[in-house]
């Protein structure tokens, strides 16, 4: 744990202060107040990845700090797209995630600028980690809809019911999921030689895809008729994506070609 | 839906969830033992029955084939399962046993600057040269041993030559504080770079940079030079700073501190410096005589000719000959095209079905 007294740092509490606060307002039923709010810590998360842009002079999605900066920053237009675009609601959830997502950017991952290994410098570094993240973000919110249809809470009216939303953000985040790896896949090709090296990282993300992989197939043979067990893969799927994203890179148990990542 | 049909859609998600368990199992063996545990005999055969299962699921059920989007997502798994096998160790002996074709799955081809080979080394020890001589390298006692002729050797129908190799590095940064008022400047050390401080200072030029500075006596001079090694062991600049109206004078800043200059009115530090940037390797590809494909290799562009992808690997001095020398990682591209194609149909088959087709299907119909 760190506090980063610098005025990247400052961006990103002020930002998570105001999500923070948009949750709460929209929890007590002042959903336009919580939107605006809400609209107002995107815009100083926008200013926080420019800036960070602007100070290292590459896109910045090199470590996991910049990824979860982004990924604060990505949590509002996915709400506003689902909402308007989709019929789903959960917008709490989705302030809640861009607090969540910031807390490591904010206090555990290091922030100096690095110099990209050589390795790093393709075209496809950005495009590859980037629908990465946009997946990741889809999947967050799949899996709050998913928390949502367990614990029976009712939907707003005119929006989707949890389960139907859970699945059409899963229908939204996979091709994202499939495109990262096939990314992947191919600069792993350019880089290394292998397009699949069997390498711990290649193999958890592997593993969320298959688990929703799975979740596709069981829904197509049960239908809603096992509403929970639907909910229940996309939570495991959540928790394969949590595992691939911090633990590969974060314990010395897979030790692995990703490890520039930490 | 009638029983073969029920009996293949379990099948799938068994196979589904096996693999997903396996996978796990496979990232706490690290990578190494994974791809041989994933290349293993029952593994083999959990590949077959994978293929078949998704063979067999194309046959039973009509939609897979009318659905354009389930047919692509389909195909495109047979397809990246058929290259995987093609690519795989028992797809390179099946090739040699059964169709006389004999490749090389991948390799080190270890080459002395200005000159040729195709020898390529398929063992498991590292491979070095010494003495202008291939050797091989033991990882485990850190000890080179020549090559006694055909060991693990297998020879590419053309030869690679390499004309030069260069190693790029980031600049480091030059920190420069006046004595009198304490005003900074951060300079990016980039060789042949000058720059204008005002007022009373001058110009600072960055003549060159070294990553291992080392110092020799010719006729009486002191002549800097850059000593070949693998680390940057000792980094340096050379800069003249010129005060204005004044003649240049040299002065050495290194990145370990050391020779300080108290009469200068300007401090110097040096920090970075040596992050490798790039490595690139000038290579030509000779078959009969001829340059039939050239390429300045680099990280994440590798050259490709032959069926074989050549990577840059690395690269070192023979500190007795004093000859460079690059390794190159062979790699054959068997069953690649199967794997992209697969790739393509995957990602396209989805897009479509979800995206297109599952996301444009009235909502409503969802909600009921």
């Amino acid at each position: 744990m760190e506090l980063k007294m610098t005025l990247q740092g400052a961006l990103i509490y002020v930002t998570m202060g105001i999500y923070l606060i948009a949750m709460i307002v929209t929890l007590f039923r002042r959903k336009r107040l919580g939107m605006a709010f809400f609209a107002a810590g995107f815009a100083v998360a926008s200013v926080a990845f420019v800036y960070r842009w602007i100070d290292t002079a590459h896109w910045p999605m090199q470590n996991l700090f910049e990824v979860f900066l982004s990924l604060g920053m990505l949590c509002y237009p996915v709400s506003i797209c689902c909402r308007r675009f989709l019929k789903i609601g959960a917008q709490a959830g989705d302030m809640l995630i861009g607090v969540v997502v910031l807390f490591p950017a904010g206090f555990v991952f290091h922030a100096q600028p690095q110099q990209l290994p050589p390795a790093l410098q393709s075209p496809l570094f950005a495009p590859h980690v980037a629908v990465y993240m946009i997946s990741y973000a889809l999947m967050f919110k799949a899996f709050i809809c998913a928390l949502i249809q367990l614990f029976n809470v009712k939907p707003e009216e005119g929006l989707l019911p949890p389960e139907p939303a859970t699945y059409q953000m899963i229908c939204l985040g996979f091709p994202f999921l499939t495109l990262g790896l096939f990314l992947g896949s191919w600069w792993g090709k350019l880089a290394w030689g292998d397009y699949w090296a069997w390498d711990p990282k290649e193999l958890w993300s592997l593993v969320s895809w298959l688990v929703y992989v799975a979740y596709f197939h069981f829904r197509y043979m049960f239908g809603k008729k096992h509403a929970r067990l639907n909910s229940l893969w996309a939570l495991t799927g959540m928790a394969a994506i949590v595992i691939t994203l911090l633990w590969v890179n974060l314990s010395k148990l897979f030790p692995g070609l990703h490890n520039y990542a930490s | 839906m009638n029983d073969i049909k029920r009996i293949i859609l379990w099948a799938t998600l068994v196979l589904i969830v096996v693999l997903t368990g396996l996978s796990i199992y496979g990232a706490f063996l690290g990578a190494e033992k994974a791809q041989a545990f994933f290349n293993s005999a029952p593994l083999a055969l959990y590949w077959i029955i994978f293929l078949v299962t998704l063979v067999s699921g194309g046959v039973m059920f009509k939609r897979l084939v009318r659905v354009p989007g389930l047919l692509l997502i389909h195909a495109g798994c047979i397809a990246i399962l058929i290259g995987g096998m093609l690519g795989s160790g028992a797809g390179y002996h099946i090739r040699e046993t059964w169709f006389g074709q004999k490749l090389i799955p991948e390799g080190m081809l270890a080459i002395v600057t200005g000159q040729s080979n195709n020898k390529v080394y398929t063992g498991k020890d590292g491979y070095v040269v010494i003495n202008g001589q291939p050797h091989l390298f033991n990882y485990k006692t850190q000890q080179p041993r020549p090559t006694t002729g055909d060991e693990d050797i297998m020879t590419l129908p053309f030869d690679v030559h390499v004309d030069d190799y260069r190693v790029e590095y980031y600049p480091g940064s030059l920190y420069v504080q006046s004595a009198q008022d304490q005003q900074q400047w951060t300079l990016v050390a980039e060789p042949n770079s000058t720059y204008d401080l005002g007022g009373v200072y001058g110009t600072v030029r960055i003549a060159k940079a070294f990553r291992n500075f080392k110092i020799t006596i010719q006729d009486g001079n002191s002549v800097p030079y850059d000593a070949p090694s693998r680390d940057a062991a000792n980094p340096a600049l050379e800069v003249y700073v010129t005060p204005p109206g004044g003649t240049p004078v040299r002065r050495f800043v290194f990145r370990q501190g050391g020779h300080g200059d108290p009469s200068s009115p300007l401090h110097m530090n040096y920090s970075g410096g040596g992050m490798v940037r790039d490595w690139i390797s000038e290579l030509r590809v000779m078959k009969d005589g001829q340059c039939v494909a050239e390429k300045s290799i680099e990280v994440n562009h590798p050259l490709y000719y032959g069926g074989y992808h050549f990577y840059q690997s690395s690269f070192g001095y023979d500190l007795q000959t004093g000859q460079g020398h690059t390794t190159l990682s062979v790699v054959s591209n068997a069953g690649l095209n199967w794997i992209y194609a697969g790739y393509i149909a995957l990602c396209l088959g989805i897009i479509w079905q979800l995206w297109f087709k599952r996301l444009r299907t009235p909502r409503t119909r969802e909600a009921r």
